[in-house]
C-alpha cells in the first residue's frame, strides 16, 4: 500500500471454521459447570499466588524507597506491573476487593506526573490494604469495612494528588506514556 | 463454596447451541504464568485440548509457523513486547497464513481509546476487558469464529474490516447507512446518508461525514 487513501480488501485464510465444529461438542451448561469446577480448584492456589506476588511488591516498594522520589521508576514500573495483572485477576476469584485496590494503585502510578514522598507514602498504604484483604482472606466486597476502606483509599488519593498540584516535581511517571 | 469466575448475568442464555473445540490449537500469550494457568484451565474447561503458552512476546512471530496456532489469545501490558505490538507485528512481520491469524487481546482497561487502538489500529480481532470468565472467553471465541470478516490493508492498518456490512433490515425503513467505497477516498472515512424516519424526519437527506 502506499499513498494514502489506498486500499485492499484479502480474503483471509479461514483458520476457525475447520477447526470449531458447529452443533457437536459441549453446551454452554456442561463448559460452565467444568469451568465452576476447575475455578474452584485454583481458588486456593489464586491465594499463595496472591502472597507471592505481594511479596514481589513489597521488595519493589522496599527498593523505590531506598531510592527516592527521583530514581525509583523501574521499581515503580514492576509495582504497577504486578498489581496491573492482580487488578485483572482478584473479580474472577471472587476477590474483588483486590481489584479494585490494584486498580486504585494502578491508576495512580500512571496518572502521577512527579513522584514526591507524599506518592511513595499513599502507594505504601495502598499495599498494606492489599495485604490487610490478603491476610484477613477477605473475599466478596467485604462488607462495610470492605467499603470503608476503598473510600479511605480514595481519600488518600485525593489527597495526595492536591499535594503534587502544589509541590516541586521529582520523578516522573514510569507509565507517562499510556502503554 | 462462592462461586467463582462469575459470568455476567445480562448476558446468560445467549450461548445456546453445541461447539466442538477439541481440534482447536490456542496460543496464550501472558507474562503472568497463573493467568495462562487459569485461561488453559478456562479452555480445556470448553473442551480445547490443545493449549500452547509463552511468557514473553519476544520473538514469537519468528515461531508461528512452527507452533502453527488456529488462534492467538495475548495479555496486553507485558514487557519488553507489549500485546498491541504483538498484534501489530503478526499483521506486518509475519509470514503468509499467520499474518491473518484471529487474536483476541486480553486488556485490563476498560476505556474507549485501548479498544480502538487495538482494534481499529493493531488489527485485533477482538478485545476481551479483564476479569475474565468462562462465559466472556467463550463468548468472544464464538464471536470471532462466527465473524465472517474479511481483512483490509491500507497504507497504515493490516486487520479485519471495522465497516458495517450491508445486511437486510425487517421493519420500518428509518436510517440507511451507506459506505464510500471510491478508491481514490480513505476507507477509513465512513459517509452516513440520513434517509429520514418515518416517525421523526429530522436531517432528512442530509449528509454527514465521520473521521475514525
Amino acid at each position: 500500500m502506499g499513498a494514502k487513501g489506498e486500499f485492499r480488501f484479502i480474503e483471509p485464510p479461514d483458520f476457525l471454521k475447520k477447526k470449531i465444529v458447529k452443533g457437536e461438542g459441549l453446551d454452554w451448561k456442561t463448559i460452565d459447570s467444568n469451568a465452576q469446577a476447575t475455578l474452584e480448584t485454583m481458588q486456593s492456589g489464586f491465594l499463595d499466588h496472591l502472597r507471592r506476588e505481594i511479596g514481589r511488591m513489597d521488595e519493589a516498594m522496599q527498593r523505590a524507597q531506598r531510592q527516592g522520589p527521583s530514581e525509583c521508576l523501574s521499581a515503580l514500573r514492576e509495582l504497577y506491573e504486578i498489581s496491573h495483572n492482580l487488578r485483572g485477576q482478584g473479580s474472577t476469584f471472587d476477590y474483588p476487593l483486590i481489584t479494585a485496590i490494584c486498580g486504585t494503585l494502578c491508576d495512580f502510578i500512571e496518572q502521577t506526573e512527579r513522584f514526591q514522598e507524599i506518592h511513595l507514602e499513599a502507594i505504601e498504604i495502598q499495599l498494606s490494604a492489599i495485604k490487610a484483604v490478603v491476610a484477613g482472606e477477605i473475599v466478596g466486597d467485604g462488607g462495610t469495612a470492605g467499603r470503608e476502606l476503598l473510600s479511605s483509599i480514595e481519600e488518600l488519593v485525593v489527597r495526595a494528588r492536591k499535594s503534587q498540584r502544589a509541590a516541586k516535581p521529582a520523578g516522573r511517571s514510569p507509565t507517562a506514556k499510556k502503554p | 463454596m462462592t462461586r467463582v469466575g462469575r459470568a455476567d448475568p445480562k448476558a446468560d442464555g445467549k450461548l445456546d447451541g453445541l461447539y466442538d473445540l477439541s481440534r482447536l490449537h490456542v496460543l496464550v500469550v501472558d507474562d503472568s504464568g497463573f493467568m495462562i494457568d487459569m485461561v488453559r484451565a478456562l479452555l480445556e474447561a470448553m473442551g480445547v485440548t490443545k493449549v500452547t503458552s509463552r511468557v514473553s512476546a519476544a520473538n514469537l512471530v519468528q515461531q508461528l509457523p512452527e507452533l502453527n496456532p488456529d488462534i492467538i489469545i495475548t495479555d496486553h501490558i507485558m514487557e519488553p513486547v507489549s500485546g498491541l505490538e504483538l498484534i501489530r507485528r503478526i499483521r506486518y512481520e509475519s509470514v503468509g497464513r499467520f499474518r491473518f491469524v484471529p487474536v483476541i487481546l486480553l486488556t485490563g482497561y476498560a476505556d474507549h481509546q485501548v479498544v480502538v487502538r487495538a482494534r481499529f489500529e493493531a488489527g485485533a480481532d477482538a478485545v476481551l476487558v479483564k476479569p475474565v470468565s468462562a462465559q466472556r472467553l467463550f463468548s468472544c471465541l464464538i464471536a470471532v469464529y462466527e465473524s465472517d470478516r474479511r481483512f483490509v490493508e491500507t497504507k497504515s492498518y493490516l486487520g479485519p474490516d471495522r465497516r458495517v456490512k450491508d445486511r437486510p433490515f425487517e421493519g420500518p425503513n428509518r436510517r440507511g447507512v451507506t459506505f464510500n467505497k471510491a478508491a481514490d477516498t480513505d476507507p477509513d472515512e465512513l459517509v452516513f446518508v440520513d434517509v429520514g424516519s418515518d416517525s421523526a424526519p429530522r436531517d432528512h437527506g442530509q449528509r454527514r461525514t465521520r473521521q475514525r
